[in-house]
């Protein structure tokens, strides 16, 4: 009977605590960021886009809807007005702005009425009000009838292809002015020495909208490529940038191999003297094992110290391989040290390090040399002593004879 | 006695020839130790008889440098960053650090994530103005750099504004180095809220008991709020839809609220209009001022509103409406 009145008494205690969280728990903590958005400098008949935020924090779908007020509502436009947004799955909303030709420069406004569906339910027999949340994003846009052109470029890309393939690059630009743009995007291949520019392209096809980002592809043809390494220098004309990127011409059907040099390590600081361990890490990213063999010097200002020069070692598929080398100089400098990895008939990029060699401390070396130099002083003087003691006793007895 | 003096004579000058010539082998030995002693000293003087100009060559060797700091971004230099509501928001921050002395020389990397405003470099972690992570990673770029990347989980009540990152480099030595870029946190409206506002049974011509209804700023601007509700459709003038009675609906200045204070017990009509504001269909802003949330610790970005509805003649059964919370942005002070 105890037993009972102990369980009712936690089972009403239970259903308080149930019925309180049910009330205070929020699931429906909506967000958009920014608060405002501004469109700057949009030009008459033009276009701009912005992306703005909107999350909510509940892991069920929560929906979303969207409804623009004010002076910019004929010409404020979206991909979507309704939409579910989850607090894993975010909502990236993109406003798109097309103001009309005629319209005078100047600045307009108006808000996004971000709302929600309510996850809230009625209870039967009682009075529910079901709680929708909403958020009024203010938007203003100026409007002006002077162009101004900006970009960035990033992203650069190749991929190695078989013979007689087209030659896939890529490269991401962001229009950052108000008028469209057609970027010139400059390739110079060089061959696997790189010491010829063996095909230049140039291509300026695309338009990218203003505020608008795009992956530019250009494919160029590989019939007047041989087979083997290449070396690619992209450039993006309008936005000031420029990458230099590696890709390979293969046999039909061949295998792909690619490898990575990724470091070449020693420690920072030595004294003359130490032996220091010098360690080239390279990767093996391609399809199939390779030979790999690395190559590189010391050097001290111009002139080369050591040469650095492997056994050749198999490199299996995935498989990081460390070229180890030991050094010990014996002047004081920065020594560079910089090397490449050959494997199956291509080259990595070059990759480099430097070694600080300072001076030993007050030790036996010093003590040796100040040794030397006081022995050699004291001898000296000693030498002088006597071939002055020595004259004068030729003179007495040149004196002597006469 | 001639002959002796002759024979003393030439012993004497014999022994004299024998002595000039070891007074040659000692200045022969004196200028050989001579120039071993001075092959010693560098020959980085130079000068001739009767010249004006004396050429002397200085050598200097720079021993250690500092790391300096070049292309620092902050989240791939981007101009402004979004935080995420009732939660954090990961910015990354990253710059190349360039020492001399080679990119392996770069021991240690940390980074301070600030409100350029409000905060400086060194102060105190504060979640709305302040952020440090003292474990940044260094990932060779060449010869000489290094790429510093440090991040900062920055929550949603971070100020916004222009905020600094600064980052720092150690090399080996102990010598440091800094750079610092800036970005624009940008500002978030966010709102939290209940599912319902349930009044439970109320009486056919009474008033309810009030309901308490928590709104939570989970933003980083102050927040007013438009409210506004409807029964079935937006705008169709009624606070509620009842399954049962002869109306059906609850009109919508049956339903008030008060945004200040609270009024317990059981009310009468009177009471209650003279005490809560109407709903309305359409949306009426209304001072709120809750402020975004200061302290670490606990939320304090919460305020209550007061709700009570009147159900009058005509209805009955399971009585349902919905309320709109909207939030904008409430003007700075």
């Amino acid at each position: 009977m105890k037993i009972n009145k102990i369980s009712n008494y936690k089972m009403v205690v239970f259903a308080i605590s149930f019925i309180l969280v049910l009330t205070f728990v929020s699931s429906a903590n909506i967000g958009v960021s920014p608060a405002s958005i501004y469109f700057k400098d949009v030009l008459r008949g033009g276009y701009a886009e912005k992306v703005v935020t909107i999350t909510v924090d509940s892991i069920e779908p929560t929906q979303v809807t969207i409804t623009p007020r004010g002076e910019i509502l004929e010409w404020v436009s979206f991909e979507e007005t309704e939409f579910e947004v989850s607090k894993d799955n975010p909502y990236y909303l993109k406003i798109i702005n097309q103001p009309p030709m005629d319209i005078p420069n100047g600045n307009y406004s108006g808000f996004l009425r971000v709302t929600t569906s309510s996850k809230g339910s009625g209870v039967e027999g009682q009075a529910t009000g079901i709680v929708n949340a909403a958020l009024d994003l203010y938007t203003e846009v100026s409007i002006t009838d002077i162009e101004y052109s900006s970009c960035r470029a990033w992203n650069f890309n190749v991929q190695s292809v078989e013979e007689g393939d087209d030659v896939p690059f890529k490269v991401k630009i962001y229009n950052e002015g108000n008028v469209r743009l057609s970027p010139t995007i400059k390739i110079d291949i060089w061959n696997q020495e790189r010491t010829e520019v063996v095909k230049q392209i140039e291509f300026s096809e695309e338009i990218v909208i203003p505020t608008t980002e795009k992956e530019l592809s250009i494919n160029v043809d590989s019939g007047d490529l041989e087979i083997g390494q290449y070396w690619a220098e992209i450039t993006s004309v309008e936005c000031y940038a420029s990458e230099t990127l590696t890709f390979d011409i293969l046999e039909e059907g061949a295998l792909r191999a690619q490898g990575n040099l990724l470091s070449v390590k020693s420690p920072p600081w030595i004294k003359i003297g130490d032996t220091t361990l010098i360690e080239a890490l390279f990767e093996n990213v391609g399809e199939k094992s390779v030979n790999a063999r690395f190559r590189g010097e010391i050097t001290l200002g111009n002139e080369i110290i050591q040469i650095l020069e492997s056994e050749i070692s198999t490199v299996g598929i995935g498989d990081l391989e460390a070229f180890k080398f030991y050094f010990t100089p014996k002047k004081e400098g920065r020594y560079i040290i910089t090397g490449i990895v050959f494997y199956d008939g291509k080259r990595t990029f070059e990759k480099s390090t430097v070694i600080n060699v300072e001076r030993n401390g007050f030790g036996v070396d010093n003590l040796k040399t100040i040794f030397i130099y006081l022995f050699l002083i004291v001898l000296i003087a000693y030498l002088a002593y006597r071939i002055k003691k020595e004259q004068k006793k030729n003179k007495k007895r040149r004196n002597m004879i006469r | 006695m001639v002959k002796k003096y002759k024979k003393i004579n030439k012993k004497i000058k014999s022994n004299l020839k024998v002595k000039r010539s070891r007074l040659g082998i000692w200045i022969f030995l004196e200028v050989v130790l001579c120039v071993i002693l001075f092959s010693f000293f560098p020959e980085s003087i130079f000068a001739g008889v009767g010249e004006n100009n004396v050429t002397v060559i200085t050598n200097l060797t720079v021993g250690n440098v500092f790391p300096e700091f070049t292309n620092l971004t902050i989240e791939d230099n981007s101009s402004n960053v979004a935080l995420i509501p009732n939660s954090t928001k990961k910015i990354y921050c990253s710059g190349l650090a360039t020492d001399y002395n080679g990119w392996n020389d770069i021991s240690y990397g940390w980074g301070e994530f600030f409100d350029n405003s409000n905060s400086l470099y060194g102060e105190e972690d504060d979640n709305n103005i302040h952020y440090t992570n003292s474990s940044c990673t260094i990932d060779e770029e060449s010869m000489y750099s290094a790429w510093i990347n440090c991040s900062f989980d920055v929550w949603y009540y971070a100020n916004y504004g222009t905020w600094n990152c600064t980052l720092f480099a150690n090399d080996t030595k102990g010598r440091e180095g800094s750079g610092d870029d800036t970005i624009i946190i940008s500002s978030l409206l966010a709102l939290g809220l209940p599912d319902s506002i349930n009044y439970g049974e109320v009486n056919l011509t009474e008033v309810s008991l009030e309901n308490i209804t928590n709104v939570t700023n989970y933003g980083n601007v102050k927040i007013n709020l438009s409210l506004s509700g409807y029964g079935f459709k937006p705008e169709d003038g009624n606070a509620m839809n009842c399954t049962l009675g002869s109306i059906k609906n609850i009109s919508i200045e049956h339903e008030k609220y008060n945004l200040t204070d609270s009024n317990e017990g059981i009310l009468d009509l009177s009471q209650f209009i003279a005490n809560y504001t109407n709903l309305t269909s359409f949306p009426k802003v209304k001072e709120f001022n809750l402020d975004y949330r200061q302290n670490d610790t606990y939320n304090e970005a919460i305020n209550s509103t007061y709700w009570r509805i009147y159900i009058p003649a005509g209805v009955s059964g399971e009585c349902m409406g919905n309320i709109v919370f909207g939030a904008v942005q409430a003007p700075e002070d």
